[in-house]
């Protein structure tokens, strides 16, 4: 009993083992097959990823035997050479007798130079159903590619090159794509945000910009009087230079940002009218003065953001 | 001769100024100093080496306010006497007794200078501050006014030999500690050696007229000064904030490079120092043609007003000229004004 269940193990072994080429071809009435092959043929690496989608029907009396389906893991040879590319995944969906087969096979092989590589015709059999003894096949042929040396050759041999630094050669790009756009994304937002800071308007909260936030201020307040702004911009000097400035140390400023020497003859302005406002009362309200002191604190922005300020822009009010 | 007025006292005093300074070179800055204690009303101590033209300085301003001039020396055997009287046997053979430095120009004492004053003993300086302060000394039974004396005296800082130290409490009585020092300019250093003009101090301080300011009326002038010149809020809190920035500093995050700041002051100015500064500080504004004081004109007199009267801890004290600059430099360059 043990010997004939052997034997018949064995039968089926050589059975599925069996040359499928041995069978004579199905005609072509018999069957509609419709391949869809992927777009690219060449340039094919070690880890890339090959697609093909088969759409057979086979018409009554026949039917597809399944068991010759490709079998996923088996990796090809040619002439008794491993081809170096195995089938990964297969997606099967069989609706009686429609079979919609999605095939993923990977690239495991390469080459220093460009190579042709092809997955092997495949061979599926038919059996007649009315006639169990006739065994057909039907042929999918082969598809041809190329597969690219992954640089100059000379340069790296995969399969000696195993650094850490270099990373799994992985399936999936998509992550890589991810970080791209995003990587541009937030590219394109600093360069608008630097473009922002950069123009005379910026105010970017936290920057310490000191005479921006004051002059904003001071275009909104309608009511504020002359010696409050003069406090105000006094104050704004003093603490950008960390000293207590005057028309006779105004270098300190100087020294601080160079920029302000553009408008030393408004600087000097500017402390005559501080003199008179606070120090002498000899000054009353006046729209112009006020005014006046508006337009000069936008000029100390312009200097704190090393904008120069140009000679014809320069304006002096009579005091 | 007719009531001048403001106008008038400053004419003359622009006057004066420019006089001094063809004589004096190089010392802009100190002659208008002294110009402005003058008529502040306050005297004054001057810091400097030997032979910068102290001596001629004064002597040329002495010219040009009129009055007596009376000088003294600072020696270490110096005694309080020999500034009142001096005794002497006479060409009749008998003892005579003639009126001291002090005494000798009587009311008319406008200028008293005291070289080197910290040459002499503790006494003297007892007997001068008592002049100083309360302008009357009494001798030969009777009180002796001197209602228009300024006292300038003079201390040299490098030699220390043989000299004593002048406490705080007389460095306060003094309105000014001008610093004179030699100019920083090759061209005026040139003249001082081979324009023979300066060789004769003598001949040179006659190039300024006498009696331009009117010695006995300065008293008068300095208080309608001091009522016609205006000092705003503003200003009046400017002042008050740098008398507390000379007391404690650090609250004014004031830092001097390898001091600590909390440690340095053992006294900052006195009431007095700073109505002295504020009394300069009009004078200054009136020298500059101004009804009100700006922070500028304290900015001027600062220095000099203050940092003699500052009291520093004796760590410190060996680099008092150094540190005291710094320090007042330091204070009107973080004290706000506005």
């Amino acid at each position: 009993m043990l010997r004939f269940i052997i034997l018949v193990a064995c039968a089926n072994l050589v059975f599925a083992f069996e040359d499928p080429k041995k069978f004579p071809d199905l005609d072509e009435e018999f069957y509609t097959l419709s391949i869809t092959e992927p777009s690219q043929k060449v340039g094919y690496h070690v880890g890339d990823l090959v697609q093909r989608q088969i759409k057979l029907t086979v018409h009554e009396p026949y039917a597809l035997v399944e068991e010759s389906l490709p079998i996923v893991g088996y990796e090809k040879r040619f002439r008794g050479q491993l081809l170096g590319i195995t089938l990964q995944n297969i997606d099967k969906k069989i609706n009686k007798n429609e079979l919609d087969l999605l095939l993923t096979y990977q690239i495991f092989t390469n080459n220093v130079v460009a190579k042709p590589a092809f997955i092997t015709a495949d061979y599926y059999r038919v059996v007649n159903i009315k006639n169990p003894e006739e065994v057909l096949k039907l042929r999918v042929p082969e598809l041809t590619i190329a597969v690219s040396p992954i640089a100059i050759f000379g340069d790296i041999k995969v399969q000696e090159d195993m650094s850490d630094f270099r990373g799994p050669v992985l399936i999936e790009q998509q992550q890589y794509l991810n970080k791209i756009y995003i990587s541009t994304a937030v590219f394109i937002f600093s360069l608008f945000v630097l473009l922002y800071v950069y123009t005379k308007f910026t105010i970017v909260p936290g920057f310490k910009k000191t005479f921006l936030p004051l002059h904003r201020k001071l275009k909104k307040d309608k009511d504020i009087k002359i010696d409050e702004i003069i406090k105000l911009i006094h104050g704004q000097i003093n603490n950008y230079s960390e000293a207590s400035i005057f028309e006779k140390n105004l270098k300190d400023l100087y020294s601080k940002n160079s920029s302000f020497k553009f408008i030393e003859k408004e600087l000097i302005l500017f402390f005559k009218i501080s003199n008179q406002k606070l120090f002498t009362k000899q000054m009353k309200e006046n729209a112009s003065i006020r005014d006046w002191l508006i337009f000069f604190c936008f000029h100390l922005h312009l200097c704190e953001k090393k904008i120069p300020v140009k000679n014809s822009d320069i304006k002096l009010v009579k005091i | 001769m007719a009531k001048k007025n403001l106008a008038d006292w400053l004419k003359s005093a622009t006057t004066l100024e420019k006089q001094i300074n063809e004589v004096i070179l190089g010392q802009e800055n100190p002659i208008r100093l002294i110009l402005i204690s003058i008529f502040a009303r306050g005297h004054v101590l001057l810091e400097g080496d030997v032979g910068v033209g102290k001596t001629t300085m004064l002597r040329a301003v002495a010219r040009g306010i009129g009055g007596g001039y009376e000088r003294i020396e600072g020696t270490i055997d110096l005694m309080p006497n020999d500034l009142i009287y001096h005794t002497y046997l006479g060409d009749d053979g008998k003892p005579h007794v003639d009126k001291g430095p002090v005494l000798r120009s009587g009311e008319d004492l406008s200028i008293f200078f005291f070289n080197e004053i910290n040459r002499a003993r503790p006494q003297v300086h007892s007997l001068m501050l008592r002049i100083m302060a309360e302008k009357t000394l009494s001798a030969f039974n009777q009180e002796f006014h001197f209602p228009h004396l300024i006292v300038f005296a003079d201390r040299n800082q490098v030699e220390k030999e043989e000299t004593f130290e002048i406490p705080s409490a007389a460095r306060d009585r003094f309105m000014m500690e001008i610093p004179i020092v030699i100019p920083n300019n090759d061209d005026l250093m040139t003249d001082l050696i081979f324009d023979t003009k300066f060789h004769n101090a003598d001949e040179l301080i006659t190039k300024v007229k006498t009696d331009q300011l009117s010695f006995d009326q300065l008293n008068n002038v300095a208080a309608e000064i001091q009522e016609n010149i205006d000092a705003t809020k503003e200003l009046e809190k400017y002042a008050l904030n740098l008398w507390k920035a000379t007391i404690k500093p650090q609250d004014f995050n004031i830092k001097i490079s390898d001091i600590d700041i909390s440690r340095l002051i053992v006294s900052g100015s006195s009431p007095r120092g700073i109505s002295m500064m504020m009394k300069c500080a009009r004078v200054n504004a009136w020298m500059n043609n101004r009804s009100s004081v700006l922070p500028e004109d304290i900015h001027q007199i600062f220095h000099e007003t203050i940092a003699h009267r500052l009291v520093f801890n004796p760590v410190y004290d060996l680099r008092r000229t150094e540190i005291s600059r710094e320090l007042t430099t330091e204070i009107i360059n973080k004290v706000s004004a506005h």
